[in-house]
């Protein structure tokens, strides 16, 4: 009996071993799986509004179409930001989503400016737009979930860096 | 002789512990290689006129079938009205085990695309 139990050593060290080495990654991972939307939301943003600059679209369809999308990112549980100036060679639209209330455009509204009249940079928020540059689109987008400490945000000046993959 | 036995159990434990723990590894970069192609699917297929008719039509097995060449693993789709509301579900069961859920939103439709993979 005394032989017996002296011959499973090595099998129960293994055991004790592996158990601990489980433990161990058990409480290293103290978060469970979450999965990562954050990149195909931005992307999504990224993807429809190059959609929406395609077609012939007005200031409501613009705040319609950042409207829509800060709510649709908030129904993921993530706080948004969004900030929007496109420059159409006539007109400036800017949408302001970023929950912060500006002098002269409130949160969660978009106005548009006779470009004419107003022949100045436009810096607002993290999108910029030099008066005299060709850039005619500065988007920003970043969002966050607390819970999940998960950040993802997206900057862009033009489409052109669009990279689909061919199915 | 017992002590040799003991050592070949103890040995064929352990690996079979090292194989489990590498099998799983690669399977999670597999679920994200998946993620990202079904997005870039749907991405292009977002430009399409017909396809984004489809998705107005709520038509969900044209749509399900318009991308079935592309994806190969097995998959389930569902076009939900607005984010997640009155959902038409194809080839999802209750019983299958997730793994990646992939959601494309059509702004001027108001329509939500979600594709959803699963372990076999």
């Amino acid at each position: 009996m005394a032989s017996n139990e002296k011959g499973f050593t090595y099998i129960l060290i293994v055991v004790i071993l592996i158990s601990l080495i489980t433990l161990l990654v058990l409480l290293i991972k103290d978060t469970p799986y979450v999965e990562t939307i954050a990149p195909n939301l931005t992307n999504n943003y990224k993807q429809e509004l190059n959609y929406l600059l395609d077609s012939n679209f007005t200031i409501t369809d613009l705040n319609n179409f950042n409207n829509q999308f800060y709510e649709f990112i908030r129904s993921h549980n993530y706080e948004v930001k969004i900030c929007t100036i496109i420059d159409d060679g006539t007109k400036i639209y800017i949408s302001n989503y970023t929950g912060t209330e500006l002098k002269n455009i409130p949160h969660k509204e978009t106005i548009e400016i006779n470009k004419e009249d107003n022949q100045i940079d436009i810096s607002f928020q993290n999108c910029v737009i030099d008066y005299n540059s060709d850039k005619k689109i500065s988007y920003y987008l970043e969002i966050q979930n607390e819970k999940t400490k998960e950040i993802s945000s997206i900057k862009g000046e033009n489409f052109n860096d669009s990279s689909f993959v061919s199915p | 002789m017992i002590k040799s036995l003991e050592v070949i159990i103890a040995i064929t434990i352990l690996f079979s512990f090292i194989f489990l723990i590498f099998q799983n590894i690669p399977q999670q970069n597999i679920t994200s290689n998946v993620k990202e192609r079904i997005f870039d699917i749907l991405k292009l297929k977002a430009n399409e006129p017909a396809f984004r008719s489809l998705v107005d039509d709520g038509n969900t097995i044209e749509i399900y079938t318009s991308i079935y060449d592309y994806i190969d693993v097995p998959y389930g789709l569902s076009l939900c009205s607005g984010y997640t509301n009155d959902c038409n579900i194809i080839n999802i069961e209750n019983n299958y085990r997730i793994t990646t859920t992939i959601d494309y939103y059509f702004f001027d439709l108001n329509k939500t695309i979600s594709i959803k993979t699963w372990a076999e």
